[in-house]
């Protein structure tokens, strides 16, 4: 049998139904799939939200129940200079106290203009704030290890924070000196500041 | 709309046309094979053009073969099957091959009825105003291909039988049936209607084919033949009586009704010609075509295919409705969860309200505060100090007396690969930080990719055994033993930087000489790194 293109002919009305109909299932269906994906997007954009706020919400929950005692811990470290700007007298008091007492040899103390953190922990709940650090310098010549632990130790009492990045110590021989010392320490770390980042400047 | 059915039993002498249902199939006209009756039944053709035609014919002209063919797949069995009609009937339009089982023995080869109208015109005539009009031809049966087909599942029949039935109109039709297939088969006039003729032409008829048998050796010299005689109940006791066996011929009358009730099919006990109960098998069971053209069947095929397209459009009408009420389904819940988890924000917004209080310009949520506490915490207060490892390298140092500690570097950094400065070795670059495999270790164990966020206390000595300027081999021993105390927790992995001599093939030694630098004892150089524990959010809120 050798059907034609001519042949079609027989079955055009069929034909014509089955692509109608195909037609119609195309229709029918793509578009009720298109809402349906757009009702899953929604849902799923509502299930995140929801979940934010519910997330959120319990947050704040458990947090005013906890207020007390972070005020408190949050307004010692306003007093101690740690959050708002950076107050540097502090360490150049504890720098001429230092050079004042003769102990260690000797000391120099560089603070660096102030940046913000490269490293800081978690700062996406941090609302309004954020860390800076002031780079630290310390360069002393002292007689023994101990002076060092307890020159690093009063560090720590001064108003503010720092942290103490790197330290090297090295045996150095420098009796013959006017003050005498048997060691040398040159320490890196940052002074930390917790501030509100200063408006940005608008763009001319 | 119902289908008109016609059926169509074709003679050399004329057509009779058969209407209704299976059931009740019965004569209603008869056209004579001459051209008064061809127009009429043109005529009638010309006034059912939606209908069906089924034909079944009994004529003389028609020509049998029994060959053997390979057993072949389908595909290829169908090639040489037609390959074969060409060769046998090139000259007739209608022919046909029927599979009738495999030889029993050798290759097994496949036993095929070939068969085709050897004169066409008897059928021409009446399937010409057909084609003309573009009617629906479904098939074009032969009784006696029908009988070679069908007949064989008749039990009460004997397996090699000689079957003789009577049609009106065409004549007797004498076919031999063995070993489930047809062997010959032919038609001859019938020369009386009374039981006496016709028992006369039956036994001269069996002779006759007996003979020609046992020339074929198809049946035994001494082997009686089987003729089952098709007839009425009626003139079942007559025949049987005026046809007595004989040593070669065995005679056996089985009324029509009950071979046709064998195969399913309903006739009236009376019914004495065949060609009834083949047009109601027809009708029936609706066996395969067997001599119409594909042509000629044309607008049939298209018929089914019309139907299976509209059948297909109505399945996925169906389909589409069941889809979309489904999907409509899943919309309409997709909806009420959005308006579920709606409402969750709302009540969490008023949860949250009901727990913050107002706030000024710039001011900390509670949350906020408690951050800004936490992460303070995280980084000042348990930030690593200088102190610990003083402590780790002189417990350590004081256990080997002869080691004399010149330098120390300590170093908090995200890089387990980083030195102190003023222990990088001359030509030696910091190594990078890998960004690819995070588990991937270096030679000494160390990750190659620290993990965002992980830090480590990276402790450097520079050190020199007294004692031990000569004493290469002690001394190497030596700062195993130092390097190994430093392993103050599972986790420190301890690297050796420089030794008193570098014995490695690829290093150079030199010894001796102007240029021998004089130092006092064996220097040696190690580093020791302490992976810090991230707190944990329950350390860091305490």
């Amino acid at each position: 049998m050798s059907w034609q293109t001519r042949d079609l002919r027989r079955i055009r009305l069929p034909l014509i139904y089955t692509g109608l109909s195909l037609a119609f299932c195309g229709l029918v269906v793509g578009g009720a799939w298109w809402l349906r994906q757009a009702a899953l997007e929604q849902q799923m954009q509502s299930d995140a939200v929801a979940i934010e706020a519910e997330t959120r919400a319990a947050a704040a929950v458990a947090d005013s129940q906890d207020i007390a005692t972070y005020r408190a811990a949050y307004t010692s470290l306003q007093q101690r200079a740690v959050i708002g700007p950076e107050q540097r007298l502090p360490w150049v008091e504890y720098y001429t106290a230092l050079s004042r007492a003769g102990n260690p040899a000797d000391l120099s103390l560089e603070i660096a203009p102030r940046r913000p953190l490269e490293d800081p922990p978690d700062a996406t709940t941090l609302e309004n704030l954020q860390f800076y650090a002031s780079k630290l310098t310390l360069d002393t010549k002292l007689l023994h290890e101990v002076d060092a632990l307890r020159m690093l130790d009063r560090l720590r009492t001064v108003q503010g924070a720092a942290i103490v990045r790197q330290c090297a110590l090295k045996r150095s021989d420098g009796t013959g000196s006017a003050r005498p010392f048997l060691l040398t320490m040159i320490c890196e770390g940052d002074i930390i500041t917790l501030d509100t980042p200063p408006a940005e400047a608008i763009p001319q | 709309m119902a289908i008109t059915r016609y059926y169509l039993f074709v003679t050399d002498t004329g057509l009779t046309l058969w209407q209704g249902d299976a059931a009740h199939l019965a004569e209603a006209v008869r056209f004579e094979a001459h051209p008064a009756g061809v127009a009429e039944f043109e005529l009638l053709v010309a006034s059912q053009p939606k209908a069906q035609w089924h034909v079944v014919l009994d004529l003389q002209e028609e020509d049998y073969r029994i060959e053997t063919v390979p057993h072949v797949n389908a595909r290829d069995r169908a090639m040489v099957m037609r390959r074969r009609l060409d060769q046998l009937y090139r000259e007739s339009h209608y022919r046909s091959a029927t599979l009738q089982g495999r030889e029993p023995d050798g290759r097994r080869d496949d036993r095929v009825l070939f068969a085709a109208l050897t004169n066409r015109l008897p059928l021409d005539m009446w399937l010409q105003p057909l084609v003309k009009r573009d009617a629906q031809l479904v098939g074009v049966y032969s009784i006696a291909l029908l009988t070679a087909r069908h007949l064989r599942k008749v039990t009460h029949i004997p397996p090699r039988a000689l079957v003789v039935s009577r049609q009106a109109g065409s004549g007797l039709r004498q076919s031999y049936l063995a070993e489930g297939g047809l062997r010959f088969s032919r038609l001859t006039v019938l020369e009386g209607d009374d039981h006496e003729a016709l028992a006369n032409q039956l036994a001269a008829e069996a002779a006759r084919a007996r003979q020609f048998l046992a020339s074929l050796r198809a049946v035994d010299r001494t082997e009686a033949l089987q003729v089952v005689m098709l007839c009425s109940t009626t003139e079942q006791a007559a025949l049987r009586a005026a046809c007595p066996d004989t040593e070669l011929l065995h005679y056996h009358f089985m009324p029509v009704h009950q071979v046709a009730h064998a195969l399913g099919i309903t006739v009236a006990p009376e019914q004495a010609t065949a060609e009834p109960f083949w047009l109601r098998f027809v009708a029936s069971k609706r066996p395969g075509n067997q001599y119409a053209t594909a042509d000629q069947r044309k607008p049939h095929t298209a018929w089914q295919i019309g139907r299976a397209l509209r059948y297909l459009s109505v399945a996925i009408l169906v389909g589409t409705l069941a889809a979309g009420a489904v999907i409509t389904r899943q919309t309409s819940a997709l909806e009420q969860q959005s308006q579920v988890n709606e409402q969750r924000r709302q009540a969490a917004e008023r949860l949250f309200a009901a727990n913050v209080p107002n706030l000024k310009e710039g001011e900390l949520t509670p949350s906020g505060m408690k951050n800004a506490v936490n992460a303070y915490r995280t980084l000042v207060e348990q930030w690593p100090a200088l102190e610990g490892a003083m402590r780790d390298v002189a417990t350590v140092m004081a256990r080997f007396p002869m080691a004399e500690l010149d330098e120390m570097g300590w170093l908090v950094g995200s890089n387990p690969a980083e030195l102190p400065q003023g222990f990088a070795t001359p030509g030696q670059t910091p190594a990078p930080v890998p960004a690819a495999d995070p588990n991937a270790v270096d030679v000494n164990g160390m990750p190659l990719a620290p993990p965002p966020g992980k830090r480590y206390v990276i402790v450097a000595i520079k050190a020199r055994l007294l004692g031990y300027e000569d004493r290469y081999r002690e001394a190497l021993a030596l700062v195993d033993q130092i390097a190994a105390a430093f392993v103050l927790r599972p986790d420190v992995v301890v690297e050796k930087i420089t030794l008193p001599i570098d014995i490695r093939p690829e290093a150079s030694v030199k010894l001796g000489g102007d240029s021998a630098e004089q130092v006092l004892g064996a220097p040696f150089s190690l580093k020791f790194v302490i992976p810090l524990t991230p707190p944990t959010p329950a350390e860091a809120t305490s």
